[in-house]
């Protein structure tokens, strides 16, 4: 028998800094629209479980896109005539997102992005507050230098290998390695020279230190952080937090890449915090949403693997 | 590969280790690079589970953390990175 997973892709163009981008984007469930953030170098798959997950989709209308040169979005049309190499900037990538919600007609979404897509809730909480009902940053800081290095672009060293090698060891050991193999597999498929690029937001153009006490507050910020993630350790995280306002931090026991390398876990630590955006925004969860705050998991299962949502999963019911 | 106290020489070839020694002599020329840590925190490295910030060698070099040294010629370093992590993690299988 034929198994499809519920996602829908789609292309939508996107208008920003007076160019055209061809963007993809994948999406599933109704409700409150929650727009994920993939990390550098990467796309829209690391949350192809979360877009699968019934017990999301039933009360969060969950969309991934990718930014332009990932995944199946194209770079702008004269993009063979850039005498630069590719550099994300903190500027682009806060108007992208913003022009993005846009094109796409959402209303306040919730923003969850990880890594450099956590960094920058940061910058979309400082200047866009009011586009968005609550920021969900994953694997997140002020200030995460030292990444924007020359061996991960070099005419001779593999890009693809050294890329998705580098940031291996960011996974926890204990995470499935049928998954961490697979975010392996994302990372070595990224285009010569993205995941540099990126880094070049998420080392040097991104520095909040002295920015995250400015933030208003009025849209929450949760921070979740793995503690075997040696790239923005539990430290770096737990001092970003302090210093922002109507904030919570959450370390629980995993890697840089949670909603990829091990769903199961991020299932458990991202539940609660699903749960209280809820409660906040009752007017918008999805018709199938009635059992907020009743049961949690009611089946075990070490693994939640999409293609079979049904068989023997987990079950938490918001 | 060393720690503090004691370097061990791997010599690679072809994609195969050709030999493990104890200490340098004067015929092991040519090393390329090397990666120096306490003994302590080798033996975190190869636990099956090992610690946070003990599960890569990037992890361990962390300015936070200090735990290892990578010097030397850093081209062959790089371009053998996937089958140099691979070969760390085989002692957490013995």
């Amino acid at each position: 028998m034929n198994t499809h997973d519920p996602i829908v892709g789609r292309y939508v163009y996107v208008q920003c800094e007076g160019k055209t981008y061809r963007t993809y984007y994948e999406e599933h469930g109704e409700g409150i629209p929650m727009v994920c953030l993939h990390t550098a170098g990467t796309d829209g798959r690391q949350y192809r479980h979360q877009l699968c997950d019934p017990d999301i989709s039933l009360n969060f209308r969950v969309i991934a896109f990718d930014m332009p040169w990932h995944g199946k979005s194209i770079p702008p049309a004269d993009f063979h005539l850039m005498e630069d190499e590719y550099k994300l900037t903190t500027k682009f990538y806060c108007e992208f997102i913003v022009a993005f919600c846009r094109a796409l007609e959402l209303r306040k979404p919730v923003l969850m992005g990880q890594s450099m897509g956590g960094n920058i809730c940061l910058a979309l909480a400082l200047r866009y507050e009011s586009e968005f009902s609550a920021f969900i940053a994953l694997e997140a800081c002020d200030y995460s230098p030292g990444w924007w290095i020359d061996p991960l672009h070099h005419p001779h060293i593999h890009g693809g290998e050294v890329v998705a090698t580098s940031v291996f060891g960011l996974m926890a050991t204990q995470s499935p390695d049928d998954y961490r193999w697979e975010t392996w597999w994302y990372y070595a498929q990224g285009g010569p020279g993205i995941f540099k690029g990126d880094l070049y937001f998420y080392s040097v153009d991104s520095d909040f230190r002295d920015q995250c006490q400015k933030i208003s507050g009025k849209v929450p910020i949760y921070f979740l952080t793995g503690e075997y993630d040696f790239a923005c350790t539990p430290e770096m995280t737990q001092r970003t937090a302090e210093k922002v306002k109507n904030s919570e931090c959450i370390i629980f026991g995993g890697g840089h890449f949670p909603t990829s390398e091990d769903p199961a876990k991020f299932k458990e630590v991202i539940t609660p915090v699903l749960k209280k955006i809820l409660s906040a925004d009752p007017e918008r969860r999805g018709q199938g949403g009635n059992a907020l705050g009743g049961r949690s998991i009611s089946e075990s299962r070490s693994s939640s693997r999409s293609e079979r949502p049904n068989d023997g999963r987990k079950v938490i019911e918001f | 590969m060393g720690n503090y106290d004691t370097e061990y020489l791997v010599d690679v070839r072809g994609g195969k280790i050709q030999k493990i020694a104890q200490g340098l002599t004067p015929n092991d020329m040519g090393v390329e690079f090397w990666l120096k840590a306490p003994s302590s925190a080798w033996s975190k490295f190869a636990q099956e589970i090992p610690p946070p910030m003990f599960n890569d060698i990037w992890a361990m070099a962390h300015p936070l953390h200090k735990q290892l040294i990578i010097e030397g010629n850093s081209l062959p370093f790089w371009q053998n990175l996937r089958a140099l992590t691979r070969m760390l993690s085989l002692m957490r299988q013995v």
